[in-house]
């Protein structure tokens, strides 16, 4: 077996004295579709959150390829290939389709700018970003849309450039906090294809609370409940546990 | 008088002017807390209640004061509750920017109101001869009056403290504090007891104002002298604290007063010491917690938008032409004689620079520098001091002035930016009144006189011009030194614009639009937000500090005024008066007010006044500024049709590509 791509070592949070996460050793394989689940309540949030750096635990470490990065800030794990998408909708809504994705790829390359050319060239004039940012546009379809102001696009390709901002900081793993979040299950059928469409050879961890929907996708299923790993196995194995049974859908014949 | 005796006094007077701060920072404190309004005319509704007791007591004699007492501070209360309904209202739900914006607003109007009623001089205020007396207690004679003070602070902050903690109103405007569409979903009329907030917290700074007329006197700048340490008070205690403002003020009370006795260097200086420190250690204050308070930014800043009417082509050539008109000045004004305009375009020019190196911060970054005028300052004294000392060539002093204040903008950044909003502000705020009030102290620095008559050279190792003796004739022309100065300003501040949009073009400045865009998106896609806006903040302190820079050397003078809070003000208000996050719109803005300043000021002596008020309505109705004027009026259901029609979709499209 490979190393895994993601993991975690005794993860642990509290808040005061709610332990919101405890004792969750999580490990994600490369290539492959995790979700992670549970009730309200359960822990999601937060994990997600010491996930990305935006908390940090009380004990227990993050590794990610590898690389401990318990101590790292949120760009400096997206700068290590940790990428994340947000649940409301979170572009530069003000800017260009095409400024928001340059940005992204910027962001991927601009460590490697002189410091003439970080304060006095033209921004739009970098090639290489230029370059990605045109395949990340064409990838996720939308190509067409680049001169418009993000602000005025429909939904599903505000979800689409969502994702195309993800994409474009190139990552090897994408942390997916409840994408479907409040939508229809037409909005989130296209929901689901465009993240395989556009992210299907990248690690994926998606949160998500909406049991169907995690069943249909993903290759393995970890189950939180009240801040530790109740279970984990394939969609199958977890919907047979009768633990998870008893904890998720509160002994209620499925 | 035993050492004991003078301790013991020492620490009376400590309470009793702690006492008033208690008062106003009570106040100031729970508007912010309930409402989230950093309230600067809290200080000029602090000498309204002192001159309206001044005005009560006056006529009725002996028993006025105790009447003048309740009846003062009950008038402050209704116009706090006006000021909060008629103004403060318009504007929750935005970020507190525009309530300080606003609330500066009503310092010009209030300040004006009563210089034009009561006069610019201080007037005497007298204790009630029932007090006015000595008395002697625990074995030495202290002041009754005194005694009183602390009589009357303590049992308005117990009872204030009673009416927050044990009382249904109480209980309403906490809960109000944590989640305000909660309570009102609760079906409270939420909306009224802000209003009663406000007025209750104006009385407070009423009585405040009373009790320190009556030690002091009655002045029209008490407002002004009190505002800075009440804030410093709320910040050190904790923004909404009431526990904190009450700690607070009788420490700050304390420590002023010891300080002066004790240690006289260090008077003025101390309370913004204590401050830096304190939110460096704890950002949220001594009391503070970071859940309930400040925290909670749910209004965003709104930016100045040209796009809709004018294509950025059309602004460009309007560039040029501003340009151009510029240069051609000095001839128009020898030809017509009208030779003073020039000056006033050398103000306006020092003012837009000043403005365009406050947009980087605040209309890019996002981070509401309240004490930019440190930059200026700085920059002008830096200036003056090589030019005396080092070289009296222009070009090294402003070097030097860019240096140094770059180098204080990156301390000053790297101490306060990990540190967010409101917190940021009150530290820019501490450290330009730790350097407005160090500049006193020393002999290098002039004292309170500045430094004056210095000659400057346009040159380098003697090559160059000296404006003292450059004259050449043209004709009807004279190109003489005061002309090449004024094209210098005019050059370096066109300059510093273009290295500004340059900045704003390049990479560093699609990521400060990003950060303005979405903070957590900018972070979530790899870039350092925190070491980006330090970045911003130095590079605006430089060219805050070219402006102070080049008016001391424009004028040969530099004075502690330079480092007057009010410049922060006025600054914070020409960039959203323009418009902000557009380079151009802070320099309009500069432009307008320095000019219906100049204006006004000398066709009326309420100019500030009338200031006052266009502003109020200005952050009420255009809070995007002079430049968004085209868009809103496109945008105006009746009035827009016409404009509408010539403008395509498209050049909305290019606007923002721009």
């Amino acid at each position: 077996m490979t190393e895994p791509i993601l993991q975690t070592t005794n993860l642990t949070k509290e808040f005061g004295k709610l332990v919101a996460v405890d004792d969750v050793n999580l490990e994600v394989e490369r290539g492959e579709f995790r979700s992670l689940i549970g009730p309200n309540g359960a822990g999601k949030t937060t994990t997600f959150n010491l996930l990305t750096g935006a908390l940090r635990p009380t004990s227990g470490t993050v590794t990610f390829n590898g690389e401990d990065v318990t101590g790292l800030p949120p760009h400096e794990r997206v700068r290590k290939g940790l990428g994340r998408s947000f649940q409301i909708t979170n572009i530069f809504s003000g800017l260009t389709v095409r400024e928001n994705v340059r940005l992204s790829a910027q962001a991927a390359q601009h460590g490697d700018f002189r410091p003439t050319e970080e304060f006095l060239k033209r921004a739009n004039t970098f090639e290489e970003v230029n370059a990605h940012t045109q395949r990340v546009l064409d990838r996720s379809g939308l190509s067409g849309r680049g001169e418009e102001v993000a602000d005025n696009l429909a939904y599903g390709d505000k979800r689409r450039l969502e994702i195309a901002i993800v994409l474009a900081t190139d990552p090897d793993m994408v942390l997916l906090d409840e994408p479907t979040a409040g939508m229809s299950a037409e909005e989130t059928r296209a929901t689901m294809d465009l993240i395989h469409e556009v992210l299907s050879d990248r690690t994926l961890l998606l949160i998500e609370h909406d049991i169907d929907l995690v069943m249909r996708v993903s290759d393995r299923i970890t189950v939180l409940h009240r801040g530790a790993i109740l279970a984990e196995g394939t969609p199958d194995a977890v919907s047979e546990d009768p633990e998870v049974r008893r904890a998720y859908f509160g002994g209620v014949e499925a | 008088m035993s050492v004991a005796t003078a301790v013991a006094e020492q620490v009376l007077n400590g309470l009793v002017v702690g006492m008033v701060y208690v008062l106003l920072a009570a106040g100031l404190s729970i508007i912010f807390g309930v409402m989230d309004v950093i309230n600067f005319a809290h200080g000029e509704l602090f000498a309204l209640g002192a001159y309206f007791a001044f005005a009560i007591a006056g006529p009725l004699g002996g028993a006025g004061f105790w009447v003048a007492l309740v009846v003062a501070p009950l008038l402050v209360g209704v116009i706090g509750m006006a000021i909060e309904r008629l103004t403060v209202k318009r504007l929750y739900g935005r970020d507190p920017l525009y309530h300080i914006l606003l609330t500066f607003g009503l310092v010009l109007i209030i300040n004006d109101l009563i210089t034009s009623v009561w006069g610019k001089s201080a007037q005497p205020f007298p204790i009630p001869a029932a007090l006015d007396q000595p008395i002697a207690l625990f074995g030495f004679t202290y002041s009754m009056y005194n005694y009183a003070i602390i009589v009357i602070g303590s049992v308005l902050a117990l009872g204030t403290w009673l009416l927050l903690s044990r009382t249904q109103f109480g209980m309403i405007i906490r809960a109000g504090s944590e989640d305000r569409e909660m309570v009102r979903n609760l079906g409270i009329n939420i909306d009224r007891y802000y209003t009663l907030t406000f007025g209750f917290g104006a009385a407070l700074a009423g009585v405040a104002g009373i009790v320190l007329g009556a030690f002091q006197n009655v002045s029209p700048t008490m407002g002004n002298a009190v505002i800075i340490p009440a804030f410093v008070i709320v910040v050190l205690g904790g923004l909404g604290s009431f526990r904190g403002a009450v700690a607070g003020g009788l420490f700050v009370g304390l420590v002023q007063t010891l300080a002066r006795t004790y240690t006289p260097f260090l008077e003025g200086l101390i309370v913004f010491l204590l401050m830096i420190v304190v939110l460096v250690v704890k950002p949220t204050g001594l009391f503070g917690t970071s859940i309930g308070a400040g925290e909670h930014h749910d209004g965003a800043l709104l930016h100045g938008a040209g796009g809709g009417v004018l294509s950025s082509e059309t602004r460009a050539k309007l560039g040029y032409a501003a340009v151009g008109v510029l240069v051609l000045v000095p001839f128009l004004a020898e030809l017509t004689g009208v030779t003073y305009s020039v000056t006033l375009l050398e103000d306006i020019l020092i003012w837009a620079l000043f403005a365009l190196s406050l947009d980087l911060v605040l209309g890019y970054a996002g981070l509401v520098s309240l004490g930019h005028t440190l930059f200026y300052g700085v920059g002008a004294y830096a200036s003056v001091l090589t030019l005396i000392h080092i070289s009296p060539s222009v070009f090294v002093a402003l070097v030097v002035a860019v240096v140094v204040c770059a180098a204080i903008a990156w301390f000053v950044g790297y101490l306060s930016i990990r540190v967010s909003g409101v917190f940021f502000a009150m530290i820019t705020l501490g450290f330009a009144e730790l350097f407005y009030n160090a500049v006193f102290k020393f002999d290098f620095t002039g004292g309170s006189d500045g430094l004056f008559g210095v000659d400057v050279f346009y040159g380098l190792a003697g090559l160059g011009i000296d404006p003292g003796e450059f004259e050449i004739p043209l004709g009807l022309f004279v190109f003489d030194g005061g002309i090449v100065q004024y094209y210098f300003l005019l050059a370096m501040v066109v300059g510093s614009y273009l290295l500004a949009r340059r900045l704003i073009r390049a990479p560093f400045g699609s990521v400060l639009q990003a950060i303005r865009e979405s903070e957590d998106r900018a972070s979530f896609i790899g870039y350092d937000v925190t070491a980006y806006k330090r970045r911003a903040f130095v590079v605006s302190g430089g060219l805050a500090g070219l402006a102070g820079g080049l008016f001391a050397a424009n004028n040969g003078y530099v004075a502690p005024s330079f480092l007057h809070w009010i410049n922060s003000g006025e600054v914070i208000v020409m960039t959203v008066l323009g418009g902000m996050g557009t380079l151009y719109g802070p320099m309009i803005g500069a432009g307008v007010f320095v000019a219906a300043e100049d204006i006004l000021s000398s066709y009326i002596d309420q100019w500030q006044l009338v200031i006052g008020v266009l502003f109020v309505l200005f952050v009420i109705f255009v809070p995007r500024g002079l430049v968004s004027l085209p868009r809103t009026v496109a945008d105006h259901p009746t009035f827009g049709s016409v404009v509408r029609d010539q403008t395509s979709v498209t050049e909305t499209e290019v606007e923002q590509h721009d």
